[in-house]
């Protein structure tokens, strides 16, 4: 029996219509893409549910093909693009890109800034997406500021300084500048590291050199094996600290 | 770059709409080197994660759900047990990343394959500055590239912080 065939008779079998001719896929052995139109009854639930399209895989995988869906659900399409758009123009100088992907009825929202986002922005941003995703029958979401974008976060400083030190302001620049990070000026860093060394997370030797405390090892913790942050810094002094 | 050749494509197909074999051949490419954009931007990520990655393709979405979460979300339990909130969170936003990638990649290589393997499923016009393949607009493949580096850099961000190899 031909592949289409065997999928349609599945398909018949639990009462489902493609949306469109079948998708080969020769990538894998017995490989096909069933399109199908998804909608949502009033509770925000899919329709076909998810537990009809596992089990029309699981028929399919018996008779040697590998079926994977390419859904089609026009609602899902609108109140993302809508989210989107709306969230750009909602907050133009805070928002550079909001990026919205929902899947089984829950909603997905990343906004990157090139600004700090403070908590209270980040509160409007949220209640705005919930006020937008209570139209619809949207079962739950999420929002993720991937703020300060691009700045090292104090964690991110600390893990840097234990594999790097002793370090001084100018190599720490340029080794966050080389990882793709911005750093505002030495000044801002500056700034960062005084504001730790009060936290007691480093310590300032006589060369302005800075080296973690046992505080900040004891917060940034570590694991075994291969990929531990032990062995990053052993590599690191087994290089000549280079 | 890729995504500049995938640009050079869509534009190309637009130009010419009205030759009807053009547009579908400009148009699907598109599709394919947007994919292969993404594939790039991944395969960064796959290579800091294990250097001797060599899987395949199709490999990419189950190996972020298994063994890169598995690593983030050890990270998190530990970062939970010593109450350090900050690593919890940056772990948290990289679990929702590595969900967001999978289900990007696992789109975008079905589009490629429609592209390359089923010549009889053509690009539609839809007006404007639209054409779509099986009703995935070339308008949302243009920003897979843009989202498969916001993930990445959230679930690399967390993994430097793992490993401190930041």
């Amino acid at each position: 029996m031909e592949l289409s065939d065997t999928v349609d008779e599945v398909l018949a079998r639990h009462h489902i219509t493609a949306a469109g001719p079948l998708i080969m896929n020769p990538t894998v052995d017995g490989g096909v893409y069933i399109p199908l139109s998804i909608r949502r009854d009033s509770e925000g639930r899919q329709i076909p549910a998810s537990r009809v399209l596992a089990d029309i895989q699981r028929d399919l995988q018996e008779l040697g093909v590998v079926a994977e869906y390419h859904l089609v659900d026009e609602t899902a399409r609108v109140i993302d693009e809508g989210l989107r758009e709306s969230l750009v123009e909602r907050f133009p100088n805070l928002i550079d890109k909001a990026v919205v992907s929902s899947e089984g009825g829950s909603v997905q929202v990343w906004i990157d800034t090139s600004h700090e986002v403070d908590s209270a922005q980040a509160a409007t941003i949220k209640e705005h997406v919930q006020r937008y995703v209570e139209l619809f029958n949207v079962r739950s979401f999420k929002v993720g500021v991937a703020s300060e974008a691009k700045l090292p976060s104090n964690l991110e400083l600390i893990s840097l300084i234990r594999r790097l030190s002793p370090v001084d302001c100018y190599t720490l620049q340029s080794e966050l500048l080389a990882r793709k990070f911005d750093v505002p000026s030495l000044t801002w860093l500056n700034h960062k590291l005084d504001t730790m060394r009060k936290a007691g997370l480093v310590v300032r030797m006589e060369n302005r050199h800075y080296a973690v405390t046992p505080e900040a090892l004891q917060r940034l913790g570590t694991s075994k094996g291969r990929n531990s942050p032990d062995v990053a810094r052993l590599l690191f002094l087994a290089r000549g600290g280079k | 770059m890729m995504e500049r050749v995938a640009l050079e494509l869509q534009r190309t197909a637009m130009k010419r709409r009205d030759q009807v074999d053009d547009f579908d051949k400009f148009g699907r490419s598109a599709f394919n080197r947007y994919y292969y954009a993404v594939f790039l931007i991944v395969r960064d990520l796959m290579l800091e994660f294990n250097s001797r990655w060599a899987g395949s393709h199709s490999s990419i979405p189950e190996m972020l759900r298994g063994t890169v979460r598995g690593e983030i979300s050890r990270f998190r339990s530990a970062a939970n047990k010593r109450g350090n909130s900050e690593q919890s969170e940056a772990a948290n936003r990289a679990i929702a990343a590595i969900h967001s990638l999978a289900t990007l990649m696992e789109e975008a290589n079905r589009l490629r394959v429609t592209a390359d393997y089923n010549p009889a499923i053509r690009v539609e016009d839809q007006g404007g500055e639209r054409f779509a393949l099986v009703s995935t607009n070339i308008t949302e493949a243009h920003q897979w590239p843009s989202n498969a580096t916001l993930y990445v850099a959230l679930i690399q961000r967390a993994l430097r912080l793992a490993r401190g190899t930041i």
